[in-house]
């Protein structure tokens, strides 16, 4: 369970977000949602250890963050940052990073790291692109690579920023796919999304940022029905039942 | 050799990057010994050798090997080693591949100290070096104490080693205004090279640049995953700043204690970095680096010979040569890497 307490954030001279309470529940899939400029980014990053706390604390399973050292925090939680360098190495190299914080000092991969390497490649359907430079893939196969990479940490609890940005919308499905079933595998993931309908879809859990506060949060279905999420968008929201599936609509006010 | 071809193809399976590995192994060995063998005066290396060993040096061709040639080349192969070493550690850290280290104020600070000692200690002309070390050293702390104020980022950094170094290079122009004797050695130092060095000049270097380079090795795995990028290391669990502060440091070091005792001739911090990521491939400097030491060495050492036998018994600066000589190999790796990648999405050669 990640506990944020009060928690305030923001950059030199602009705080973004103030007095945030919110609890990430274990096993579960938990979007953050919110128009832009919001600090859904902000949150995020601050939960993750990558942006320090203005005031307030963050707990992992009651543990404060700042009582972890920096290994030992990779080893608990794996993050895919929304911009990335795209260094000019193979894919197979950038996978096999993850399992850095799992490294002693100088000591080189084993049969195990091997293996997870393998794994994750496979989850995410990476393998066949383990020999090719970085630079020369497509949005979306990098996007996968850099999935397993964080899969390859082998992390419980995965931070995912716009995961499926610069992806087609078959690419995106595919994504939150392979999202799920990583989840399913009982790992926690909070992750930012601009889409709205498939954060409604992909989700246990909704978190509606507005303004640098939070306007709702709780079970996603509940969220939605609760019409905060329209209202913050200022648009209108419906829920459809198609193919025998729910999907969530946003539509012009 | 046909190293561009390489780069489009990934080549760092086990065994080709070993075998890649022995043969710049082989050709230091015959870089040493090419710059022993050689020279202004041909000297009979096996009866030299043989007489060394023995314990005498009463030969003519005994102590030109033993107080010339040995100290010359031992001082190439160094300063080779460091320089390309602390080019590729600098590029890493500010995954910039026009880095090298003297963005991060290594050659003004040197060069400022140098000329400093050289005015202010006329008669003692063993304080330069000292001057140049500590100088490369205060230069690159200046620089990063005040990009740390701004947050310490690769940009900042570089912006940062700019303006210390136009103040130390303005300190060097007041010197040489105020006390033109300084300029003889001086402008020896600022085009570099190895001529009469002896080894009690490269003795204090040695004992920092041999450690540094072990520590650059045994940082390999640090160094790519800094390379990623500093969020994405940052998640894997990496110190990033603690990791670029120690890899700058280090590279500020080998690059100090190479120039101190060879003058800036740090063209070669550039230039071999690119040739190895050629052969090599990017990313993994487990390999990178040691390849680069490697080639840095034989690089400098077979310069340092030509420089010697060129125009014999006249000798140019080895810094002159190897600027004439690399500055047109390295434009000629800019065309053919554009010829061979013309659609590379991120801009090919200024991209990491």
């Amino acid at each position: 369970m990640i506990e944020l307490d009060r928690v305030s954030l923001g950059y030199p001279g602009n705080r973004v977000l103030e007095d945030i309470s919110l609890t990430l529940e274990t096993g579960k899939i938990t979007s953050l949602i919110g128009p832009n400029g919001c600090g859904k980014t902000t949150l995020l990053r601050g939960a993750c250890g990558l942006l320090p706390l203005l005031g307030g604390t963050v707990r992992y399973n009651g543990r404060d963050l700042s009582r972890f050292g920096r290994k030992e925090f990779a080893r608990l939680t794996a993050i895919l940052p929304q911009t990335r360098d795209v260094p000019s190495i193979r894919a197979g190299q950038l996978v096999a990073h993850g399992r850095f914080p799992h490294l002693g000092f100088g000591r080189s991969l084993t049969q195990g790291d091997r293996e997870k390497i393998r794994w994750a490649m496979e989850e995410t359907g990476t393998l066949h692109l383990q020999d090719k430079e970085l630079t020369q893939l497509s949005g979306g196969e990098r996007q996968r690579v850099y999935l397993a990479m964080t899969l390859c940490q082998d992390t419980d609890i995965l931070f995912l920023d716009e995961p499926t940005t610069y992806l087609d919308i078959g690419q995106k499905y595919e994504m939150l796919e392979l999202v799920r079933q990583v989840n399913r595998l009982g790992k926690t993931v909070v992750m930012v999304l601009h889409d709205l309908s498939l954060a409604f879809s992909y989700s246990h859990q909704v978190v509606v940022l507005e303004k640098g506060t939070i306007a709702a949060q709780g079970d996603a279905r509940q969220v939605f029905e609760s019409g905060v999420p329209a209202r913050v968008f200022g648009v209108a929201s419906q829920a459809l039942t198609v193919n025998g599936r729910l999907e969530y609509l946003f539509t012009q006010k | 050799m046909n190293i561009w071809r390489k780069s489009s193809t990934p080549s760092s399976s086990g065994s080709k990057a070993a075998l890649g590995l022995g043969l710049l192994l082989v050709l230091l060995w015959v870089s040493a010994l090419l710059g022993m063998a050689a020279g202004s005066t041909s000297i009979d290396l096996g009866a030299a050798v043989k007489e060394l060993l023995s314990g005498g040096a009463e030969s003519t061709h005994a102590r030109i090997l033993l107080h010339v040639r040995l100290p010359r080349v031992c001082a190439s192969l160094l300063s080779g080693a460091a320089l390309a070493v602390s080019g590729m550690l600098i590029q890493a850290v500010l995954s910039n591949p026009l880095a090298s280290p003297n963005v991060i104020g290594v050659n003004a600070g040197a060069g400022f100290f140098t000329f400093f000692a050289l005015a202010l200690f006329p008669g003692h002309p063993g304080t330069a070096p000292l001057g140049a070390f500590l100088g490369a050293l205060l230069a690159t702390l200046i620089v990063y104490a005040v990009a740390a104020g701004a947050g310490a980022g690769k940009l900042t950094i570089i912006l940062a080693g700019v303006a210390v170094s136009s103040i130390f290079t303005a300190g060097i122009n007041t010197i040489k205004t105020f006390f033109p004797e300084t300029l003889y050695n001086g402008s020896t130092f600022l085009i570099g090279g190895f001529s009469g060095v002896s080894f009690s000049d490269i003795s204090p270097a040695w004992m920092m640049i041999l450690p540094a380079l072990a520590a650059a090795f045994l940082l390999a795995r640090p160094t790519d995953v800094l390379c990623l990028g500093e969020e994405t290391a940052h998640s894997l669990g990496l110190r990033v700043g603690l990791t670029r502060f120690f890899l700058i440091l280090l590279s500020c070091v080998l690059a100090g204690a190479a120039v101190s005792f060879s003058g800036l001739v740090s063209f070669v911090g550039l230039l071999v970095p690119h040739i190895v990521r050629r052969l090599f491939g990017q990313g993994k400097h487990l390999l990178l680096l040691p390849a680069a030491a490697l080639l840095g060495a034989s690089f400098v050492t077979l310069c340092d010979l030509l420089s010697r036998v060129l125009f014999a018994p006249y000798e140019i600066p080895v810094g002159i040569l190897l600027s004439f000589l690399g500055g047109p190999f390295f434009l000629f790796l800019i065309v053919k890497q554009r010829r061979h990648q013309p659609r590379k999405k991120k801009g090919g050669l200024f991209h990491d």
